[in-house]
């Protein structure tokens, strides 16, 4: 294992940023900082996923001027994401399969992805909602981060690309977080989600999705929050002396998500987008990428202003009979 | 009164009067009770009444057109119905309002920073802590005793009044910035009831998609007019709200102009025209450009 002080190793992300555009908590999201200085931890984790880095809420994709010519946005700059949970790297590798495929890559994603030193940090204490440890991992793992530190108070215990943790200046150290691991573990609550997506399948057409609908006033809130929502939407910024393509964020949970031009709304009803949210997350995830669709990081169920929690609805899901 | 809440719906739903209540019950995170819908006698017992039934659940009523229902109701929740009522989008015989005299819902937010688990005076709601009016203002049955107005204060509007135009356009370019555009303040609102949102309109574009700051204002604002003489002042955008922005003194802004200029409040009572949907050569002109 190695370590590293504290001031040492936020001295030397100061330093590289300038080399590095750093992406770090800044209270209810992350934001790219000038100094590290301006980092703040509200609680374990952010409200805002740092997913708007990967795809960003607004981004433009190219632009045009009168005369048509047009110019193609490059993501070129190197970044650092700073003080991701292991839950929200997850989020990243399974953004991935759906951003970085054969068929169809999508260069700024990728571009992001490639281009950004991700440095994790481990959950000692995690939260009340979460629930990571269901989906086959858990709170100390590194997963697809470079570098994932572990807080030790006023040191981080470092493991991850020895290029990194030499650029940190990390040294050797005796020490391990087993101990810190099995009992972060142990403060999880786990939900069953074995046989999950055959269940739902088997009760799509069912009242089930009527009656959880109920509740949800289907806001965007737990879209937006999630680490590992992804819809958007594609406009033409159109101005007298050119223009711009961007991609915005969007939420199944809207009705204008799927509309249709020819006014047909093949999810008008509330249901059919609840519906939509959990089947991607918990049956078409897996049956398209062997992988669940959720991290487990308690966001939707923490934000929801109507407290649907998805956690409940996996379990009553399990138990359907109707 | 959670009793006699539960008492009464397990009457309307067997007698049939209702084919379904809407009220709260104990929610799955800390200080939340939480909408739910009883559609059995026996379902009654999860009913439950606390100062954290936060939601106004009139926003569900939309749903649930031309059936025959039972509502839980504050007194802003009422008003919101007659609200409704009055604006042609429900019908008084098809809602059984369940009315429940209020002494004000607690932040559970603010009450979890500060690590507090037990509700006190300092965290009702700005909008609780001067209701006008705590007690339904209509109901088939009262589950209490009635409960006195609090005092009418609006420092919390008179603190950005007194800014000037570009403090407070700082303050609201500052505080706005903030909204992700997730539309939990416009989904929480018993009153924002439009088939198709301004917003959401595409053709043409009125508001462009994304976090623009002009775009974030216009969304923010545009809400706020389009519920001026309308807005009930129930708070239910504002606590839905996960960037906690302060969308409750644009509102009550509107509310304290339109019941300076035209004297006039919405929700209170079925007689009353809305107030943008009548016309009275006496009224005001001042405040036009």
């Amino acid at each position: 294992m190695k370590r590293i002080e504290k001031n040492k190793f936020y001295e030397k992300l100061n330093d590289l940023i300038g080399e590095y555009r750093v992406f770090a908590p800044f209270g209810d999201r992350y934001r790219y900082i000038e100094d590290v200085s301006e980092i703040r931890f509200d609680g374990l984790l952010t409200k805002m996923s740092p997913k708007a880095h990967f795809l960003p809420q607004e981004e433009e994709l190219f632009r045009w001027d009168e005369r048509e010519n047009i110019k193609v946005k490059d993501v070129n700059d190197k970044y650092i994401v700073f003080g991701m949970r292991p839950c929200e790297v997850r989020a990243l590798s399974l953004l991935d399969l759906v951003f970085n495929t054969e068929k169809f890559p999508d260069p700024y994603y990728i571009n992001r992805r490639k281009n950004t030193i991700i440095i994790s940090i481990a959950c000692n204490e995690p939260l009340e909602t979460c629930f990571c440890t269901s989906f086959g991992y858990g709170p100390f793992t590194k997963g697809d981060a470079d570098l994932m530190l572990v807080d030790m108070g006023d040191y981080f215990l470092g493991e991850g690309d020895e290029n990194i943790l030499d650029l940190f200046g990390f040294t050797d150290s005796e020490e391990d977080y087993k101990e810190l691991k099995e009992k972060a573990e142990s403060k999880i609550k786990r939900i069953e989600i074995q046989g999950i997506p055959e269940k739902l399948e088997q009760i799509r057409e069912t009242d089930f999705f009527k009656k959880i609908t109920q509740r949800c006033i289907t806001c965007g809130t737990c879209t937006f929050l999630c680490p590992t929502c992804y819809c958007f939407d594609i406009q033409d910024r159109n101005r007298l002396n050119g223009g711009k393509r961007v991609r915005v964020w969007d939420s199944c949970m809207f009705k204008i998500y799927t509309q249709e031009t020819s006014g047909h709304n093949p999810r008008y009803e509330e249901y059919r987008r609840v519906r939509q949210r959990i089947m991607h997350k918990f049956a078409y995830y897996p049956s398209l990428y062997n992988q669940y669709g959720c991290v487990g990081c308690g966001r939707c169920v923490t934000y929801c202003p109507v407290n649907f929690d998805i956690r409940e609805v996996i379990r009553e899901a399990g138990g359907y009979n109707g | 009164m959670t009793e006699k809440i539960r008492e009464i719906a397990r009457r309307i739903l067997e007698n049939g009067e209702v084919e379904l209540v809407i009220g709260f019950e104990k929610g799955t995170i800390p200080l939340k009770s939480r909408p739910v819908f009883i559609e059995k006698p026996e379902d009654v017992e999860k009913l439950i009444w606390d100062g954290f039934c936060e939601n106004n659940l009139a926003t569900y009523l939309r749903r649930y057109k031309g059936r025959k229902v039972g509502i839980v109701a504050k007194g802003c929740d009422s008003r919101a119905i007659v609200n409704l009522i009055v604006e042609g989008q429900l019908n008084r015989e098809d809602v059984y309002i369940i009315g429940v005299p209020c002494t004000g819902m607690y932040d559970r937010r603010k009450m979890l920073r500060d690590g507090k688990l037990e509700p006190s005076d300092d965290y009702l709601f700005m909008n609780c802590k001067t209701c006008q009016y705590p007690t339904p203002v209509l109901y088939d049955e009262l589950v209490g005793e009635e409960v006195s107005p609090r005092t009418r204060d609006y420092s919390d509007v008179g603190t950005i009044e007194k800014m000037s135009s570009d403090e407070r356009w700082e303050w609201f370019q500052r505080e706005f910035s903030r909204c992700i555009r997730c539309y939990a303040c416009r989904e929480a609102c018993p009153m924002c009831f439009c088939e198709f949102c301004f917003v959401d309109e595409n053709r043409p574009e009125w508001v462009e998609g994304g976090i623009h700051p002009s775009d974030l204002g216009f969304w923010n604002l545009g809400r706020a007019f389009h519920l001026a003489g309308r807005c009930v002042e129930c708070g239910a955008c504002e606590r839905a709200c996960p960037m906690e922005l302060p969308l409750m003194v644009l509102n009550r802004k509107m509310a304290k102009d339109v019941k300076e200029i035209f004297g006039y409040e919405p929700g209170v009572s079925l007689d009353e025209k809305p107030v943008l949907g009548t016309f009275n050569p006496e009224d005001r002109e001042d405040f036009i450009l």
